[in-house]
């Protein structure tokens, strides 16, 4: 079974008839059969890959993972947030939507029918929004409907293709998207990928979600990997309006609850909603002991984006989210400075 | 089990790897120790009951003396490349740790698939 499941070349068949071949076809002249053939070119591909995945260490300045321990907390469109944020901001960024399953990205950034051109058997990825260059399963399926039903060894050949063999070239910051756990496919990224500088943990406010958060947590102490801060996503709807000025109201929330507001004296009024509950991503990263990167709003608007593909920070650069993003990602670039880097051991 | 120190420095021998950690202390691991207490799936059962685990102990006896290839593993293990016998296995720092200090790698429990 290969281990190289994108395909990016076709195996050299033997278009010898076996009437012309040798008689002693078994010497060691014989030419290799295909499936030699086929052997030898995996073999040499899965070095030269493990070479390229070392070689990362120094084109790419960050590598970041991304997280979340439950499903529907908003990982990916967290991390295509905090790409398109960090390359507004001027810096080169790739992301590598890992989630083999389930890829997403694509469709946020406005890539799906997107076809990976590839030559000489290096990948080259999309561009994206803000040039972001982009990596994503989704682009090897042939239609949005089509589900990849593979098992373990296969998924992880790919993975390992998407980490060795694309030509990410120079990057400031490569966000890596994983699904929804911390199984196979972040333990193969941990495994391949030199110095990584570490994982954000992206949660929900409420106990269900922040219950999976730290495992995600506990996963990466236990693999050493620094964890750069937890996100609490879905923190907060706020709802604005307009009234007389210094008009008091009351606003009724979810589960009975109601908030007092006042109107300012432009009769402008605003508060936040806490659907999901509020500050659990904070307790709980003060609870495990690690950084807390900040919260972003329950924003209608970036499921719209989602769908249509131009997410919430390339449709309003100055918009609630954008800026909640842009918050984040400063909290992100202090810790990513300050996480303990090991001192280096020694094999002789 | 003491807190598990940085592993600084391993230099291997022929038959041995000397290990220092960054509490300054140095230890020596011997390739038959090591080989014997392989924490991937095939190997670990096998030390759960009492037969094969003698069974595992002849082998690993029987395997020629040879310097392993050591690459890191993230920044969490160490992989041991033989030239025969099973080079599966990913040894946490925290293994081998243990080895150094003649502790039980596996802490007395049992092969569980998966287990850190």
């Amino acid at each position: 079974m290969s281990d190289s499941p994108i395909s990016h070349h076709e195996p050299t068949k033997d278009a010898t008839p076996d009437s012309e071949k040798s008689a002693d076809s078994d010497s060691d002249d014989a030419p290799a059969s295909v499936e030699q053939q086929q052997q030898m070119e995996q073999a040499y591909a899965k070095m030269k890959r493990k070479m390229t995945m070392q070689e990362m260490g120094a084109k790419i300045k960050h590598k970041i993972m991304v997280l979340s321990g439950k499903g529907g907390v908003g990982k990916s469109t967290v991390a295509t947030g905090l790409s398109l944020s960090l390359a507004a901001q001027g810096h080169q960024v790739g992301l590598l939507d890992i989630d083999i399953t389930g890829p997403n990205v694509p469709k946020m950034l406005g890539l799906v029918g997107h076809r990976l051109h590839v030559e000489e058997g290096r990948i080259y990825p999309a561009i994206g929004h803000s040039g972001v260059k982009v990596i994503s399963m989704a682009f090897l399926l042939e239609d949005e409907d089509t589900p990849v039903v593979w098992r373990g060894p296969i998924k992880l050949g790919a993975i390992q293709q998407f980490l060795g063999d694309v030509e990410w070239g120079e990057l400031d910051y490569l966000i890596i998207d994983f699904p929804p756990g911390t199984s196979d496919e972040p333990l193969t990224v941990v495994q391949s990928l030199p110095d990584i500088d570490g994982m954000v943990v992206v949660t929900t406010p409420q106990d269900v979600a922040l219950l999976d958060s730290r495992k995600s947590i506990g996963f990466a102490t236990s693999l050493k990997v620094p964890v750069l801060g937890v996100v609490e996503n879905m923190s907060g709807y706020t709802i604005r309006g307009t009234a007389e000025p210094k008009t008091e109201m009351k606003i009724d929330g979810p589960e009975g609850s109601s908030v007092d507001v006042v109107a300012d004296a432009e009769g402008n009024w605003s508060t936040t909603m806490n659907i999901f509950k509020a500050g659990g991503g904070q307790t709980t990263a003060e609870e495990m002991g690690v950084p807390f990167l900040g919260r972003l709003p329950f924003d209608p608007g970036v499921v719209r984006g989602g769908d249509d593909g131009v997410h919430r920070i390339v449709a309003d650069p100055q918009g609630e989210s954008a800026l909640a993003f842009a918050k984040v990602v400063a909290q992100l670039d202090v810790n990513i400075s300050s996480a303990k880097k090991s001192g280096g051991l020694e094999i002789i | 089990m003491d807190e598990v120190q940085e592993l600084q420095r391993l230099e291997r021998g022929d038959s041995a790897m000397e290990l220092t950690w960054s509490g300054g202390s140095t230890n020596t691991v011997d390739y038959r120790t090591l080989r014997y207490w392989c924490p991937c799936a095939k190997c670990g059962p096998r030390r759960d009951a009492p037969n094969l685990a003698e069974l595992l102990q002849k082998e690993v006896a029987a395997l020629p003396l040879e310097m392993p290839t050591v690459k890191p593993v993230g920044g969490y293990a160490l992989h041991f490349e033989w030239s025969r016998g099973c080079s599966s296995g990913i040894y946490r720092f925290e293994r081998l740790w243990a080895l150094a200090n003649a502790l039980d790698p596996d802490d007395g429990k049992s092969y569980v698939h998966g287990a850190w």
